[in-house]
Formats: structure tokens, sequence, C-alpha cells
């Protein structure tokens, strides 16, 4: 294997996962990716092969925000479609059809309120709490200081909570 | 400077639930805190949502991207076995001039100077020595997949759906597919890049 | 020594007949000069793509076997041109204001347009050229971020015929818009 080829192969996934979950679909995730792989072997030469990573995900999150403005842009209204493989691959412990529909219905809604989540705490959540990125990867990829990364982090989830806040009758749930 | 927990309000407690999760308040400010959160539902629910939502963002799984796809991005780079050439030079318009060809040029001179009586080769284009030929199908590859990829995204925001749905999707759909798509490969169709002719 | 540049001046010269030959026509009405817009000064130019008459064909006979749908793409096609710049060497206004002057010239040159996207840093334009009811060219002019392209692909381009060839699409309505883009003329 070639060192592209591997460097393909190792990161495809951190690439594509990552524009899946921010633009939520499928289909575009795939271009984005693929604009991505295309970018790197245009860019091959002059590539810093120890922080690929970071650059990967740096174009990528530029490409998935430039779809991002052109859908808003756009009279056609969006809507971001639960993607089945996100919900229905839920590891959960709970038995029982009622909590296993009830946690299908719960990811559906945290994935949805994650879509409608801007910038920076979009790119930083799915990096950190998805992906399980270090806050220095995350610094790096998105050119953010490290305590910018960590507020974000915290701020993001804070707005997703309270999106979420309004669905979930959060006594009901402790 | 914070003011202690104890003179926060519920509102201030719940801004802070999420660097409390993560333990990263300072020590005294935790234990203050837990204390309130010991006695007040509201807040402790409020908790217990933010944990819930990061326990499932932690679930979340990461995908692999299809295989059609990745042979695709594949096809279009190492594949073609060529590196895609960032500046083009001269020798890379047509085929490379090999000193045989240099050669066959000073023949022509020669014979055009009337220094050799000899019949030149017949006309006809020559074919590209392999590498020669495995960059331009490389470069082919790329320009029509780039076609393909702009005309595709911009398909997605025309405001026209009778253009879009009539001219660009089609095309650009038929250009990835050209390329080795899904579709293709279901049609039993190889996408291997092009061997050393 | 003196004989060296006197040698190698006639060798280019022998060659010139050769360089003429794998040029092609740019009388054809797909044919577009991207390379004359002036948009790309020469030291901003990391891209360039100049795949043109026999080179085409011997791709087309090339990938016949192994990946027919793009050999017979390729095939119909007289040349393919790319040029890319990055835009932080020129500045994202120039290469805005020369597209936006191309594809108006492409308008006036009978050019019919697909789409058009204009964004904070993004601009597209893809046109395409019909002659007689068939799509003899294609043209992007693409501004993304800080990448800037412009392409130019000339020769018969069947959208209806890339459609159906690996999914079996049927696209009448194709073709009627391409045809009612000739009537418009």
């Amino acid at each position: 294997m070639t060192g592209f080829e591997e460097v393909v192969s190792q990161q495809q996934r951190k690439v594509y996962s990552f524009a899946r979950y921010y633009l939520g679909s499928p289909e575009e995730a795939e271009d984005v990716t693929q604009e991505v792989f295309l970018k790197l072997w245009s860019n091959w030469r002059k590539i810093d092969l120890t922080s690929v990573r970071p650059w990967l995900l740096r174009v990528t999150r530029n490409a998935c925000f430039d779809r991002l403005r052109q859908r808003r842009s756009s009279s056609r209204v969006f809507l971001p479609e639960s993607d089945p493989e996100m919900v229905e691959s839920s590891p959960t412990q709970e038995s029982g059809p009622e909590t296993l529909a009830q946690r299908a219905a719960f990811r559906r809604h945290v994935t949805q309120a994650l879509e409608k989540l801007g910038e920076p705490y979009r790119s930083v959540l799915i990096l950190r709490e998805i992906q399980g990125l270090r806050y220095r990867d995350i610094s790096e990829a998105l050119g953010m200081p490290l305590n910018t990364v960590r507020v974000n982090i915290h701020r993001g989830r804070l707005q997703l909570r309270e999106e979420l806040a309004g669905r979930y009758d959060s006594v009901s749930m402790a | 400077m914070s003011r202690w927990p104890e003179t926060w309000s519920c509102e201030e407690i719940r801004l802070h639930v999420e660097p409390y999760l993560d333990g990263e308040l300072p020590a005294a400010t935790m234990t203050r805190m837990r204390s309130h959160l010991g006695g007040c539902p509201e807040c402790a629910a409020q908790v217990h949502l933010a944990n819930e939502i990061q326990n499932e963002l932690h679930a979340l799984p990461e995908f692999d991207i299809p295989a059609p796809v990745l042979q695709r991005i594949l096809d279009q780079t190492i594949r073609a076995k060529e590196p895609l050439p960032t500046r083009v030079g001269i020798w890379d318009r047509w085929p490379r001039p090999t000193w045989a060809a240099l050669a066959a040029a000073a023949l022509a001179l020669a014979l055009g100077l009337g220094v050799i009586n000899q019949p030149t080769p017949s006309s006809g284009p020559e074919p590209p020595d392999s590498a020669a030929l495995a960059q331009a199908t490389a470069e082919a590859r790329y320009a029509l997949a780039k076609t393909g990829l702009l005309t595709r995204k911009a398909g997605r925001v025309l405001h026209d759906k009778t253009l879009r749905d009539q001219i660009v999707m089609p095309t650009s759909r038929g250009l990835s597919q050209a390329l080795g798509s899904t579709a293709a490969q279901e049609s039993g169709v190889s996408s291997e890049g092009v061997d050393d002719v | 020594m003196s004989r060296l540049p006197i040698l190698s001046i006639l060798v280019v010269l022998c060659l010139l007949p050769g360089v003429a030959a794998a040029q092609f026509n740019t009388d054809h009405p797909g044919y577009f000069p991207i390379e004359e817009l002036g948009i790309f000064p020469e030291e901003s130019i990391n891209l360039e793509i100049n795949l043109t008459g026999p080179m085409i064909k011997f791709i087309a006979l090339a990938t016949h076997e192994e990946e027919p749908e793009l050999s017979q793409l390729v095939e119909e096609l007289e040349s393919i041109r790319v040029r890319g710049a990055d835009v932080e060497v020129i500045g994202a206004e120039g290469v805005r204001s020369g597209i936006r002057s191309a594809a108006q010239k492409l308008t006036e040159n009978g050019w019919t347009s697909m789409v058009r996207i204009r964004d904070d840093d993004e601009e597209v334009y893809i046109y395409f050229k019909e002659q007689a009811g068939e799509m003899m060219g294609l043209t992007v002019l693409s501004l993304e971020g800080d990448e800037a392209m412009l392409i130019n692909l000339v020769g018969k381009i069947d959208p209806a015929g890339l459609g159906s060839l690996a999914s079996g699409l049927d696209l009448p309505q194709l073709e009627q818009a391409v045809q009612s883009a000739g009537e418009k003329e």
C-alpha cells in the first residue's frame, strides 16, 4: 500500500464520520469526503504528514460549512432526515421494546439538536464527544486556542441541553 | 472574581453543569455545587439530562466510507499510477519527446536540407509512452471527477427544480457513473485504474 | 559552442509542425479560451491540464476494456482543459470579477447557463454550448474558498447517454431541455 493509500485508509473514517454528523446526510458526506481526499491528492507534495489529520479535519470542516451555507441561502427547505444507521446502532443496555424505542427517540433528538447547532459548537462537539479527539488535536484542527476549545465544548453541550430540555421533562428523566 | 455557588441562582448553577460534569470547576466550587444539587431536584435533573446527552454522544458510532466511494477516490488518485501534476511543464502537454523522437526530428531536418535522400516514415500520431498515457488518463479522470463534483454540488442548491432535475443532476450523475460509481459496479463494470499499456 | 544553440533552434523548428498537429480546432463551438481570460497570473497557477486530439483518443482506447463508460465519454471529446489557481496569491475579488466577466462572455457567445451560484466566498458558473440539439461543450468557472478552477470540455457530451449508460435511466426530458435551449437561439 502506498503512503497516500495508507493515509486514506487510516483517516477516511474520521473524515467521513465528521461530514456525516455535520451535514446529517450520508450522500453529501460522501461528496465532501471525495472532495477532501482529491484535495489531499493535489496537495500531497506540500503536506506535512505528521499533521495530516488536523489538516484533513480542517478541510473537511470548511467544506461542510460551505455546504451548510449554501443550504441556508437556498430557498429550498432542507429537512435533515434521521440517519437510520445512527439511530439503530445504539448499544443500549436496557431491555424492553418501550425503553429501546425511548432510547432510539432520544438518540434521534440528540442528533437533530446537534445539526441545529451553529459554529464552532457543532464542530467541537463532533470532534470531542463523538470522535474522541484530544483538546490539543481539536485546537490544531480548528486553529482554536486550547482553552477556547474547552469553553466551546461546554457551551455546545449547554445549547444541546437547552434545546432538549424543552422536549424532555428533565425531572422525570432523572 | 466568581461568586460562590451558594449565592448563585438555580439559573446560574445550570450554566455551570457541563464544567461540573467534567470536573473542571475549582474544588471548592465542585463541593458547593454538589451540596446544592443534593437539595434541588430541578437542578439535579438538569445534571442528569446533561449526563444522558453526553453518554448518548459518546455512544454514537463512527462510519467507514462506503467501499464504492473509496474505490472511486483511489481510482481518481493513486491508482492512476502517476501523481497528479501541479504545475505542468511544456513537455507534459503532449507526449514527451524521447531522444528517439528528437533524432527523428533531426532526421527530418536532414532530409529537408537534402543531406540524406531517404523517404520519411508515414505520418500519423505517435502513440505515447505508457507513463505519459497513464498520466494523461489520470488528468482526464481528475478533470471529469471535478466537473462531476461541481455540478452535483451546484445541483443541490439550484432554485429551479426543473433545470436541476432535467440537466444538472443527470449530467453529474452520468459523469460520476462513468468514472466508476456504485451503479457502474453493479453493472459489473470494472473501475480499476489503467494498467500500463 | 556556437553550433549548439543553432542545433537547438533547428530541433525546435522541426518540432513545430508536431506542435501544431497536437493542437485542436479552436473554431469548435464547444471551445472556450479559458487560458486567455487573464484571470490567473502565471505565478498563481497550480494546475494545468491540456488533453487534446490524439491523446484523448489514446485515453479512450486504453480505457476501452476496463472502463468502457469513461472510454465512451472521453472518446467523444476533442479536448479537456483545466486551469487551477491558488486564490490567496491572486486575491478572491480579482478572481471573482474575472469569473463574472468570463460568464458574461459565455452568455454573449451563445452559451446556455446551467447553474449560477453566488455566495460569500463561492461562485460557480456552469455553461453548456448547444448545437443542433447536442451538447458540444461544457465550461465550468469556479471559485470555492481558496481554490479557483476553470474547466472547458470540448466535444460531444451526451448527458442522456451518460445517464443511461450505467443505470438504465431514460431521460427524454433532458434531450428536450437541450433542444429547447437550441430553439431559443
